[in-house]
């Protein structure tokens, strides 16, 4: 009985996904991984850091640590517009982090065997990620009209410790 | 484990830590009454001990359980003054006292832990005894209890510990609960049950039972908890309380005839060849003889626990009228957290408010001072009293002095200052290796003391005290000292100074080079401590709690250490600064004062030297660190970085590129001085200190982040870690430094301040030799007139200026009453408001004029580690009032001409008083510090002085030389010449006129002065 049950979970375990956009294009996290959505952005540079650290800013008394995820992805920051949020991350994901993003999109809810492991090859027109922004990635899932890349946030912070 | 019994567990580990670190002292004080040991010392340790072995016996901790049993029974013997407490039998007491305390720390493991060595000591020291008191033999005897009727009820405790509990309960009972009917009894746990029952008096012993045969299965029937309980509430009340019936509460005979003796009890029957019924009968006398003394000291022990609760709040747990709660520290800091964040929404209140209406700035008044004081009462349950550490060096003392054959004792003040957990708890260590080091190489042993003609026993004194908001701890001794001679060597063996460095060098300084990283040495390692060794680790160690240490020592005399310490670490005020569009915050404790060059000074006053930038800031030179410079740069400075970095401003000053004005804050971290060049000098706040995120920890110029007033986040510099990244060392502008500090400091004028205080923020000073009095004044007595306000003084309407109309300080602050400082010097009625008198201080004030300058201030300077503006009281008056200066402000005006005037004058605040007076009225003024540099002075402008106004007082060439110099160049023969002394004699004036000045004032009569300068001037 036990055995059946996990075997559904595998195939059909449902994730719901936040997703934004970066320079043009789709990601998404795990909607459990995300605490906040916040319109501050405005953050204090803090020099000698990481250069993928932009810098900190306080919401509601505690500050966060703000991930340059452009610069990590490998694109450029075109500025803030009135789109651009903050990003927060649970403290199980790492401590007081998050990430600028361009614009939030909705949350989409797709089973996790959608989500194709970026190794299994360029079938159906996958564009290729760099190995380092594949290290970041959990897989890509194909939606109706777009390619949506899903990060593993918890690799984000890791990367410079 | 249940959560309730987890709960249980904690309390009884606090509980038990609070028995233990009394204990100690205890120890230690029985050991010195020695022969004649105190009932009421014994009682309480012996109690506490009690406590422990009962509360452990219900966790069912066995080995402390028997190992606080033992000591349990040497004490007993003490107490009956069967047993002489020596300094051996003390020893293994503590020692024993040390091992619960360890198996307590872990507790989950302490039933694996082996006593056996201990216990084994412990024994040998009853048995060592001879023969088997009174008392040991009560704790052999068990007694069968029995109810009223005289039948057994199947329990065994031992006589001792029954009479123990009923020295404190009155009643005995055997109570019944049927654990399946839990709810029943009013209670929804067994756990809960025990709580209540504990609450109420005391389970001596307990079992459970159960009806059925067969405990194969579990039982169907009840299941009978029967405890023995004791208890001073009536059975009625009992009864009532848990809802038990008649039967589940059998009162129980407090005549404990049949008691036998436990483990032994057979061997008697074979080895004594006496009948069992005598044994019984000789015990059932000593029953009757020592039941009713146990009875009496029942009010006595009740009375040291009296006096104890005002020490030890937290053991007043059976005493009514409980005054204080148990926190978690978790809680108290999530307030201190909370505190933190409604002081930054208060800032930013404060800030909104600025502009606005009234009502609105008054509404934001009162949240500032309720939170403040909020932060404050806040900061306070964190607080706790130095002693709780202090108290522990008894036994350290005590412990070294015995194992090195020393007679040392301790003396130990200031133990309820009160100093922040954190703060607290990091001392701790280094404490312990001062006061180690201080027994082992500052305290000699009795006969060289002796030979010395010292007392055969050292001291070491402790002490705690607060001074200008900070905590002051000493630690001084009178044994041998510091030899400097020999850390002379030391350090030139080592490399760590120079020959010439080291001839430079104070007896103070050289005695601080102790605490140089490095300077410990492998042979002067003992088993203790060596002094030295690891004394860089104690500086390192107070350093990182903001605070300095300063050691001072005499050779053959002894030793002191200065420790400072911030009250807090949360909080701290600080100075803000700005770089570009970012501000940071520098922590007030590393500030020494602001510095602020304009225009030509901006190029011509930073000078180079190999690859850095200096200033010369009166006698030293200052190595400059650009913190644009710091930022940008964030690999650790190389001589080349360096170097680029001043070729860089080099180029800029040549080209005349440079902005118009420079600040830098001078800061200090050891003996090192450095200044930082910033963008903007902003002001100083209170910062809450947020930690750096982890990922940034390892960056060296920050030590954490705050949250400003309008939300950004700003981060706090690390003055060190600035030092430290740029390379700028003390070695670097060193040299040249000492050599100027033998030079200088020789005539340094000392001025007694008055600080006091105004509006919330500001410190001010003004010299009292200025202030004619100081009048406690009524708030509600100022009237009004128009704009102004008036108070009456000795019958004479009084013109009041407040501070904060003139100058752009913060408001007063509301208060009932304030003081009012009337001038010398001024003919009209005139006062000027303070809210509170800080201090008087008498010190050569270092005044810095280049820094925060406003019209109406002399200067700032750093007094009580507090940025303080001097005021300057004239200018001041003049500014409120210029109708009253308008009669000599026309004579002088009537000249377009502009007046120079070349002032002599050494100390950096009478310069700037007179240079003050002067500017006022219009003269451009000129400063040098003495005569030659006066002389220098003429030769090299191009203009002729009109007056010279100076000082007779002076290091190099004193006035008098210098104004017969004057007169003997042709050029300055008949240059018009003031001599301005503090000194005051005729014989002083005749010997100033017979030089060649022509007037002689004193110092401090600024109308007098200027009235006179103008006189002469006109001729």
């Amino acid at each position: 009985m036990a055995k059946n049950k996990i075997v559904v979970a595998e195939n059909n375990k449902m994730k719901q996904l936040l997703t934004f956009k970066i320079a043009g294009r789709l990601f998404g996290v795990d909607i459990s991984a995300a605490r906040e959505v916040s319109p501050v952005v405005d953050y204090t540079p803090v020099f000698h850091v990481a250069e993928e650290i932009k810098g900190l800013v306080n919401i509601r008394g505690q500050i966060y640590l703000v991930l340059d995820l452009h610069k990590i992805l490998g694109y450029d920051f075109s500025g803030k517009t009135e789109d651009t949020r903050f990003i927060i991350f649970t403290e199980n994901i790492g401590e007081s982090f998050g990430v600028i993003i361009d614009k939030v999109g909705e949350v989409v809810e797709i089973s996790e065997k959608e989500i194709k492991n970026t190794h299994a090859g360029n079938e159906s027109g996958m564009e290729d990620l760099g190995s380092k922004v594949e290290a970041l990635t959990l897989g890509i899932s194909k939606l109706e009209n777009q390619l949506l890349v899903v990060l593993n946030p918890e690799k984000l912070l890791k990367n410079f410790t | 484990m249940d959560d309730t019994m987890k709960e249980l567990l904690e309390e009884f580990i606090s509980e038990s830590k609070e028995h233990l670190s009394t204990i100690e002292d205890d120890f230690l004080e029985l050991e010195q009454q020695k022969d004649n040991p105190d009932d009421k010392l014994v009682n309480k340790i012996f109690r506490a001990i009690h406590t422990i072995k009962g509360t452990s016996g219900f966790f069912g901790l066995e080995t402390i359980t028997s190992l606080s049993h033992t000591m349990e029974n040497i004490l007993s013997l003490i107490r009956n003054g069967e047993m002489v407490p020596t300094s051996d039998i003390i020893d293994t007491l503590l020692t024993g006292a040390d091992i619960i305390n360890t198996l307590i720390d872990d507790i989950d493991h302490s039933n694996e832990f082996d006593i056996t060595d201990i216990l084994g000591k412990l024994n040998t020291i009853l048995e060592g005894d001879g023969k088997l008191s009174e008392s040991l033999e009560e704790m052999e005897l068990e007694v069968d209890l029995k109810d009223s009727k005289g039948n057994t009820i199947g329990f065994k405790i031992d006589l001792f510990e029954l009479n123990s509990v009923l020295a404190n309960y009155k009643y005995l009972y055997l109570l019944k609960f049927d654990l399946n009917e839990i709810p029943s009894y009013g209670v929804n746990s067994p756990v809960k049950l025990i709580q209540k029952l504990l609450k109420n008096g005391l389970i001596a012993d307990a079992q459970t039972t159960t009806l059925d045969e067969d405990l194969s299965a579990l039982p169907i029937g009840p299941l009978f908890y029967e405890i023995v309980y004791a208890t001073n509430f009536q059975k009625t009340t009992i009864s009532k309380r848990f809802k038990l019936n008649d039967e589940e509460i059998i009162e129980l005979d407090q005549n404990f005839a049949g008691a036998i003796p436990r483990e032994e009890k057979e061997d008697i029957i074979e080895i004594v060849d006496e009948p069992i019924s005598q044994e019984v009968a000789k015990v059932e006398q000593k029953i009757a003889v020592v039941k009713q003394p146990k009875k009496s000291t029942k009010s006595e022990i009740v009375k040291v626990d009296n006096k104890l609760s005002t020490k030890v709040s937290a053991s007043t747990k059976k005493l009514s009228g409980e005054t204080s709660v148990r926190i978690q520290v978790d809680l108290l800091d999530k307030l201190m957290r909370l505190a933190g964040e409604l002081v930054l929404i208060r800032n930013q209140q404060v800030l909104i408010t600025g502009n606005q209406s009234s009502s609105a700035r008054k509404n934001s008044q009162r949240l500032d001072l309720v939170t403040t004081e909020l932060q404050e009462a806040i900061m306070m349950t964190r607080m706790q009293p130095a002693g709780n550490i202090f108290n522990k060096f008894h036994r350290v003392v005590r412990d070294i002095g015995k194992n090195l054959n020393k007679q040392i004792e301790i003396h130990i003040s200031g133990n309820e200052v009160e100093l922040d957990k954190t703060i607290l708890e990091s001392l701790a260590d280094p404490l312990t290796h001062i006061i180690r080091n201080s027994c082992d190489h500052g305290i000699e042993s009795p006969e060289v003391r002796e030979a010395a003609g010292k007392t055969s026993q050292g001291n070491i004194w402790l002490s705690a005290f607060h001074e200008g908001g900070q905590i002051n701890i000493q630690i001084k001794d009178d044994g041998k000292g510091i030899d400097p001679d020999v850390i002379r060597i030391k350090a030139f063996e080592k490399n760590l100074k120079t020959e010439e460095e080291l001839d430079a060098m104070s007896d103070k300084e050289i005695s601080n080079l102790v605490m140089l990283a490095g300077f410990s040495t492998a042979e002067q390692v003992s088993s203790i401590s060596g002094r030295g060794v690891g004394m860089d680790v104690v500086r390192e160690g107070i350093e990182r709690l903001n605070g300095s240490i300063e050691l001072e020592s005499v050779k053959g005399e002894g030793t002191t250490l200065n420790l400072r310490l911030p009250l807090t670490l949360a909080i701290i005020p600080s100075l803000i600064i700005r770089i570009g569009e970012q501000r940071y915050a520098v922590p007030q404790v590393n500030l020494e004062e602001l510095v602020t060059l304009y225009d030509d000074d901006v190029n011509e006053k930073i000078e180079r030297a190999n690859d850095l930038e200096l200033f010369r800031l009166r006698e030293t030179l200052l190595p400059m660190v650009r913190l644009n410079e710091v930022l940008l740069h964030k690999e650790k400075f190389t001589a080349e970085t360096r170097s680029s970095i001043t070729e860089k401003y080099y180029k800029q000053s040549q080209n005349n590129n440079s902005p118009k004005t420079l600040s830098f804050a001078v800061l200090k971290v050891g003996t090192l001085k450095f200044g930082l060049i910033v963008d903007e000098v902003v002001g100083t706040e209170e910062i809450v200190v947020k930690p750096m995120h982890s990922i940034n920890k390892s960056i060296s110029i920050y030590t954490g982040a705050t949250i400003m007033g309008d939300g950004s986040v700003a981060l706090i510099l690390d003055a060190d870690g600035i030092a430290k990244h740029t390379g700028v060392t003390t070695e670097l502008a060193e040299e040249e430094d000492v050599a100027l500090t033998m030079k200088n400091y020789q005539h340094v004028e000392s001025q007694t301040i008055l600080l006091f205080k105004n509006g919330a923020e500001e410190q001010f000073a003004v010299a009292l030799p200025l202030i004619r009095r100081i009048e406690k004044i009524r708030m509600k007595d100022i009237e009004q007139i128009g704009h102004k306000e008036f108070i009456t003084v000795d019958n004479i309407s009084t013109k009041i200026l407040r501070l904060d109309h003139i100058l752009s300080v913060s408001p007063a602050e509301e208060s009932e009453e304030a003081f009012l400082l009337l001038p010398k010097h001024i003919h009209r009625p005139f006062g000027i408001l303070a809210t509170s008198l800080v201090d008087i201080e008498n010190s050569t004030i270092d005044l810095n004029t280049e820094s925060y300058s406003e019209d109406g201030l002399l200067g700032t300077s750093i007094t009580h580690d507090k940025m303080t503006l001097f005021i300057d009281i004239y200018r001041l008056i003049e500014l409120s009032e210029p109708e009253w200066f308008a009669d000599r402000r026309l004579s002088s005006a009537e000249h377009n001409e502009i007046k120079r005037v070349l002032l002599l004058e050494d100390s950096s605040f009478f310069k700037e008083l007179v240079k003050g007076y002067l500017v006022s009225e219009g003269y451009e003024v000129d400063t040098v510090e003495n005569g030659l540099e006066g002389l220098q002075k003429i030769q090299e402008v191009d203009y002729d002085y009109d007056i010279i106004v100076s000082d007779i007082e002076m290091p190099e060439m004193n006035g008098i030389e210098f104004i017969k110099e004057v007169r003997k160049e042709e050029s300055t023969k008949n240059t018009l010449a003031l001599a301005l002394s503090s000194l005051g004699s005729d014989l002083d004036k005749m010997k100033a006129s017979d030089a060649g000045f022509d007037r002689y004032e004193v110092k401090m009569e600024r109308e007098l002065f200027l009235t006179t300068i103008s006189e002469m001037l006109n001729g």
